[in-house]
Order: structure tokens, then sequence, then C-alpha cells
């Protein structure tokens, strides 16, 4: 093609675009030169009419019929500018208001539709808000993305090196792709108010956040009231002192707008409330008490480091790459002294919400497309019913249909006209979906902190919608009507003139079509599996709950007993105490309450709870049927044994004791667990959070580390209702 | 039979280009400069010239302006376009050759055959 015609081709295109814009946008200016340009025309006629010796009214009479019906004209000028089909497809004020006295005039119709639709809509933005806070987190102290962690991963157990205080200190002094580096560790205390309130809420465990102060100047906030964590905190010597989240110093202390100042018992310490933060500020994950971190590298052995995380801010200008390559260039500082040689070892830079919470998936990750063409087709089978509906209702209006096509309007017109009544039905179920997926939302996540603990779920999940999530309903809405709407016009509209005249001979009708009976075995061959699946679901979750576990779980409560370490590491003894007491306090009620301990550190077996009680391994007491062999032993616990399991029945595992989630936040951490405070509740069947059960083995845990305990308790009398043992 | 010649279909669009192409002219302009050329023998449905020249312009062969007519009134003036140009260029060598043929065939005798 020569560059001339190119050229042309280009000009036409540019002036039917131009032409087009201005029949769409600028409609009563086109109309107007229209009615201009052809007054004119017959005013020039007229007065050439008027020479030739025409009376004016004469002249004026013969110039309109030579002209001809102006009207016809127009219509016909609007064609030829292209302007014909979208006068057919074009909304008028006139389609919605019919379409709301359609909704009053089909109340129950128009019920049913809106709840159908607005749950299609729910769902898919609700969806979609989760999956952008995931895929995208809005880290509003993150807004350049230089917030990194570094993650150690080991290749021999295939899991995460956590014990990195020694290469803490290492990197923070030597790279430099970093503008600030710091660490963090999750420990539990009981948090003493010291004054008002104590007596009433006595010592609840709480998730506390050691952390370096450098975390309050690369998070850039404020603090509410007071001050945040400065690195003199940090000194070893210097006095201890504690920063409160929003919500716990609304929740705990009331609110106390003097609570800067007030001495607080957090574990065994006494601390200073410094200052509060702002409502919101729940870093590292959703936390919300700090202090400072205190640990040094001299204080522990190598390889006896505590877990904690490192996280970062990357210098102006440096890439994660470049953070990467320097950290594979230097290594793991310490690795080869670490025990066991540090071969094995391999640090990566992650960003900074993968350091707290999980890998962030990219936005468009095939599990994300998936699940939301899942919602989409779910979307399209709710609209499908409401199509059946408004296909019964057109059905009913076919005689109007009908005659309104006989008057001049068009299929397009008429399709038109029956879209916009599904549009307003969408409109009204766009915003309710919307405040559907809103709370919805927040009931989601409310269920999540109930089941995992309040700090599972990373600040940046918030209850919101997005201006994305409120286009995407608005496209959800548009595809919607399209589906409810204009098929069942598609239909409805097939041959009106035809059926004019069947409807005058007293005939005609609409019938089901091809498309009809595939939409509606669609919906029969998707709607009745749900219930058969429901069942199952329901009866799978019945069956959780009551299968037999080969013992009796209404004669047992688990506690959870942690014990909170000295500085030297040592197991204090009025940590020990506070177990004993727990078993102490059952001593009088051994003839119907045995307790035993599992995992932990074991404090009454170094023979500190004299006279030891009557306890037997929850294997024994429990009385489960062993698959082979035999049962725990009370020597197995002795070490003599070498921690091997002994094999029982599958459903043994599901009331076993547990131990504390690793994960930062995760189970153990809040509510359920805690140091130097006992929390109880029920063993009994529960899934894991991959809805996996618990390992099924049992055996004792070393009695040299600190790790929080679980001790058993079997109470034939009152069925063990859960409640504080102390 | 009257001596005034109806116009073939399609032919219009070609009859309005090449009025256009005399120089710039307002609607009824056009009407008249066709019956002018054509010494009166092809009348044109008025009416149906506007949507003619709204087709035209709509596929950029014309392009139109407001301005001030003979009467002092405001009235659209159209002119042609460069790919209107062009188009008229071939739709008159179409033509003719369509012309030539017609006259060929229509002045046919029996010794030619």
């Amino acid at each position: 093609m020569s560059p001339s015609r190119l050229t042309d081709l280009a000009a036409r295109l540019l002036a039917a675009l131009r032409s087009l814009w201005r029949g769409a946008f600028r409609r009563d200016q086109v109309e107007s030169d229209m009615r201009e340009e052809m007054a004119h025309h017959i005013e020039l006629r007229t007065a050439d009419l008027m020479k030739q010796g025409s009376s004016r009214k004469d002249a004026s009479r013969v110039a309109h019929m030579e002209f001809g019906h102006v009207e016809t004209h127009r219509d016909a000028a609007r064609r030829s500018r292209g302007l014909g089909f979208m006068d057919q497809i074009r909304f008028s004020w006139l389609d919605f208001k019919l379409a709301f006295r359609m909704l009053i005039r089909y109340p129950g119709l128009t019920v049913m539709s809106v709840l159908s639709m607005t749950a299609g809509i729910a769902f898919g933005a609700g969806f979609l808000e989760f999956t952008s806070q995931w895929a995208r987190p809005d880290l509003s102290f993150d807004a350049d993305h230089r917030m990194v962690g570094i993650v150690v991963d080991d290749a021999e157990s295939l899991g995460v090196e956590a014990r990195l205080l020694h290469d803490f200190a290492a990197w923070r002094e030597e790279l430099r792709s970093y503008e600030d580096l710091g660490v963090m560790r999750l420990v539990n205390r009981n948090l003493d108010m010291g004054r008002e309130g104590s007596e009433a809420d006595p010592g609840r465990p709480l998730s506390v956040t050691q952390i370096s102060a450098s975390a309050f100047r690369m998070t850039g906030a404020p603090a509410l009231m007071g001050r945040t964590l400065i690195a003199e905190d940090e000194q070893a010597d210097a006095p201890p002192v504690v920063l409160l989240g929003h919500d716990l110093w609304q929740d705990r202390f009331g609110g106390d707008p003097d609570v800067v100042g007030r001495t607080v018992r957090l574990g065994e310490e006494a601390a200073t409330v410094v200052g509060v933060m702002p409502e919101g500020y729940g870093f590292p994950r959703s936390q919300s008490l700090w202090v400072p971190f205190r640990r040094r590298p001299a204080d522990v052995q190598l390889g006896e480091s505590p877990a904690v995380y490192v996280f970062g801010r990357l210098a102006p200008g440096a890439s994660m790459e470049q953070a990467q390559a320097e950290l594979d260039t230097r290594g793991l500082l310490i690795a080869d002294a670490r025990p066991g040689g540090g071969e094995r070892l391999s640090a990566r830079v992650v960003p900074y919400p993968e350091l707290v919470y999980m890998p962030v998936p990219g936005f468009f990750d095939p599990a994300f497309v998936y699940v939301n063409l899942f919602i989409l087709a779910l979307v399209l089978l709710f609209c499908a019913n409401v199509a059946l509906l408004l296909f019964a209702r057109a059905a009913s209006r076919e005689g109007e249909l009908v005659v309104r096509n006989a008057l001049g309007a068009g299929r397009s017109r008429i399709i038109v006209q029956l879209f916009s009544e599904a549009l307003v039905l969408g409109g009204i179920a766009a915003v309710l979906g919307l405040f559907g997926a809103r709370y919805g939302y927040e009931w989601f996540l409310t269920v999540v902190e109930d089941a995992e603990g309040s700090s599972f779920m990373p600040f940046w999940f918030e209850p919101r919608i997005s201006t994305l999530t409120a286009v995407y309903a608005v496209c959800l809405t548009l595809v919607g009507a399209g589906v409810a709407g204009v098929l069942p016009a598609l239909k409805v509209t097939r041959g009106l003139a035809s059926r004019l005249r069947s409807q005058s001979a007293g005939g005609g009708g609409l019938g089901f079509g091809g498309v009809w009976t595939l939409i509606i075995v669609a919906q029969i061959a998707v709607t009745v599996p749900l219930p058969a699946f429901a069942f199952i679901a329901v009866n799978e979750m019945v069956t959780l709950d009551t299968s037999d576990v080969a013992f009796a779980p209404d004669e047992y409560l688990t506690a959870r007993i942690a014990v909170e370490r000295d500085r030297a590491g040592a197991v204090p003894r009025s940590g020990r105490d506070r177990r004993c007491r727990v078993r102490g306090a059952l001593r009088p009620h051994a003839g119907r309450a045995r307790a035993t301990s599992v995992g932990g550190d074991g404090g009454d077996r170094r023979g500190v709870c004299e006279p030891h009680p009557p306890d037997l391994p929850p294997l024994a007491s429990g009385g489960a049927r062993r698959a082979h062999g035999r049962a725990s032993r009370r020597r197995d616990a002795s070490g003599g044994s070498g921690g091997r399991g002994a094999p029982v029945p599958r459903d043994h595992g599901r009331g076993g004791a547990g131990g504390e989630s690793s994960r930062l936040g995760g189970r153990g951490v809040g509510g359920r667990g805690g140091r130097g405070g006992p929390s109880v509740r029920r063993p009994g069947p529960r899934r894991t959070k991959s809805g996996g059960r618990p390992p099924a083995v049992h055996g004792h845990r070393s009695q040299t580390t600190a790790r929080p305990g679980r001790t058993v308790v079997r109470d034939r009398g009152n069925g063990g209702e859960s409640r504080n043992l102390e | 039979m009257t001596d005034q010649a109806d116009l073939l279909p399609g032919t219009l669009d070609l009859l309005i280009l090449k009025a256009v192409s005399l120089g710039d002219v307002h609607g009824y302009g056009v009407l008249l400069r066709i019956e002018q050329i054509s010494g009166g023998a092809l009348e044109i449905q008025q009416g149906a010239l506007y949507p003619a020249l709204y087709r035209l312009e709509h596929r950029g062969l014309i392009e139109s302006e407001w301005g001030k007519s003979d009467n002092n009134r405001r009235a659209k003036f159209y002119r042609l376009t460069r790919a209107g140009r062009r188009e008229l260029g071939q739709e008159v060598e179409s033509w003719n050759r369509l012309a030539e043929a017609m006259a060929m065939v229509l002045g046919a005798t029996p010794q030619e055959i």
C-alpha cells in the first residue's frame, strides 16, 4: 500500500472517529447544526422563488415541499453519520425510569434478582480485595518498596535457620546495601498492669515484640503519646521500657491518657511505659507491645542464638538484586563458624511482607487467576438465574414489546431497554455487594483471628474496598447485567414482526430455545450436587468433632504452661513453681484428677516438685489402645529411650499437646499460650491449619529446652470445663 | 417525458464531490451548482442532499466550516479534502470507463459484430 493511500486511510479513519465522537458527546450541537443548515437551505430557496415572482407564502410552501420531510432527512442524516446504531443503543433517562417502574411492579422478582446478583458481586469483590491486599500489600511506611528481610534457608532440614543473632551483628557492620538493619523476636509475656484492672484480668499472656529501635526509624511512625523506642533503650543497663500499641492501650488500659510513665509488669520484669503508637500501627506484623531487643551476640554461644527475624531498609538507589549480590559475595559472615558448618545455609533477600507472612504472589499468579475465574463463573451462574427470571418476565410482556416494535422501536432499542432494567438491578446489587464484600471481609478476618490468633493476619489486611475492587465490581455488574439482561432480550426480541402477526391471529408465544435449555441444564448440573457437597462437608466436620479418638476427650483439659527463662537462659524456679502449683492444686483430687506434662522443659521432672504428684504419661492415663508395641512410659522422658515415639492409633494424635508455632504471630502467640501463665483448653479433634492432622507420633521432648510445655489434666469429675487453673 | 434525468444510484456522491471540488460552497450552493452545470438536466431531491453531505464528511472526503453566506447569514461551507480529491479522481476515471463502455455498447451496429 502506497504512503499516500495510507495517509488517506488514516485521514478517513480520523474523520469517522471525530464524527462519531461529536455525535456521541456533542449531540445537541450536531442536532442544532443540522436544523440550522436545513432551515438556511429552505430560506435561500424561498428567496430564489420570490425572486422568480412568487409571494413569500407560496415560495415558502414550495420550498418546503421541494425539500421534503425535514425529520425524515434529519434521521437519514444521523444514520449517514453513523449515529443510527448509537441512537438505538443509547441509554436515556426514560429507560431507567421504566426500569425502576418494573422493579416496583415485580417486587418478588426484584428481591430475588438483587439478592442473587449481590451474592455474586460480594464474593467476587471480596476475594479480589483479599488477593490484591496479599499480592500488593499497602505498607504506608514502604511506599518505595525498600523494606526487605533476610531469610536463611537450611538445605539440610529444608527449613529456615532463624538463629541469626551473630549473623545480624556482622551484617549490620559489613553490608552496605542497607540504610538500616534491625532484628526482632517474639516472646510471650504476661502483662500485669500494676494497678487498677490487674485483679480483674490477672496476667493474661500477650505477644511481645523484642525489636531493634531502628524499626521505628525505618517505619517513620511517630508515637501517638510519649516516644517510640530509641537506641539507648537497647543498652543492657538501661531501665526496662515498653511501648504500647493503640488497641492494647484502649483494651487493657482503657485509653488512660496518663499511661506514659506508668510501670507495668511484663513477666518477671517491671517496665516503664514510654509511649503509645497510633491506631493501625502493627509492625512487624500485627503486634501491639514492643520492648527493646537487648540480646547481644556475646550473651549467647554461637549456634545457640534465639530465633530472630532480620529486616532492613535498602539504601537509596540499592536494589534487591544488588543487596542479594552483596549477600552472596560476603556470604553468611559467620556461617562457617557455626556448628555443623555453613555450607548447608544460603541467605536471600526477600520483600518485607514475605519475611513476616507468606511469599507474595504476583497479582496474576495462576492460583489467583483460577480462583477469580471460578468466582467469575459463579457470578455468571447467579446472573443466569436472574436471566431466567427476567426472561420469564419479558415473556409475560411480549405483547408490550411487540407493540413497541410496531411503533418504531427497533430490536436494539428494546434490547437496550431490557438491559437497562438488568443494569438497574445490577446497580443496586453492586452497592449491596460492595457493602457485603466489606463486612464479609471483616467477618472473615475475625474468624481467622479467632482461629489463629489476633496477630495471625498482618496489619495490611484491612476490611476496606479499594478503587480497584470498586472498578472490578462495576465490571462484574456490567457483565452480570449483560448476562441477565441482554441474553433474555435477544431471545425475546427475535422475530418480533412475525410475532405481531401471530399475536394478531391469536397465536404465537415464546418458547425455550437451545441456549435457554443449555442454561437451565447447566444450572441444574451445578446446583443439584451442591447439597450433596454441603452434606459431605458438614458430615466431615461432624466426623472430626465426634470421631473416636481412642480416649475419653470429655475427661481431659490441656494447660499450656510456658516458663520464662532468666537472662542466663535458665528456667527460673518461679517458672517451675507455676507448673508445680498446677500439679499441686490437683493433688487433693488425686482420686479423680491426674495431671501429666507433655513437651516443654518438664521442670517438675527435675525434682523441683516434691513430693512428686501422681503422674502418668498421657497415653497411659488416657487408656488409648496401641496399634503396635507399647505406650510411652515415664522413663522415656529421661532421655534413655533416645526420643523414640511409640505408635498409637491415628486418632490419638488429635488430642496431643502440639508444639509452639515458630511462625511469627502464629498459633501459640496471644491468648492461647503464655509464658508464666497457663491457658487451658479442651483437647480433642481439630484440624491443623493446612487441613491435615497433627503429627501422630508421640514422644517426650528434650528436657534441655525451655519450650512451652502442655500439662494434660484428666478430670473425672465435672467433665472439665475450660478455666484458668490459677 | 421531461428534460430532467433521474440520477443513477450512487452518483449523487460523485456529483457532490465534483461540485465541492470547484470551490467552497454551502449545501444549497451545491444544489445550484449541479443544476447549473447540468443545465437543469439533473434534478436532485433537495432533502436527500444533506444525508449525502454528512456521509461524505463522515468518510473524510469533504470537510466543513461555518462561515457567512451571501445573505449575510451563518452557513456551513464544504470543501474537498485531499482524500476526497483522490477519491474524486478515481470515481471520475471509473465513471468515464463505464460511460465509454456504455457508449460503445449502445452505439454498436450490426456491422461491428
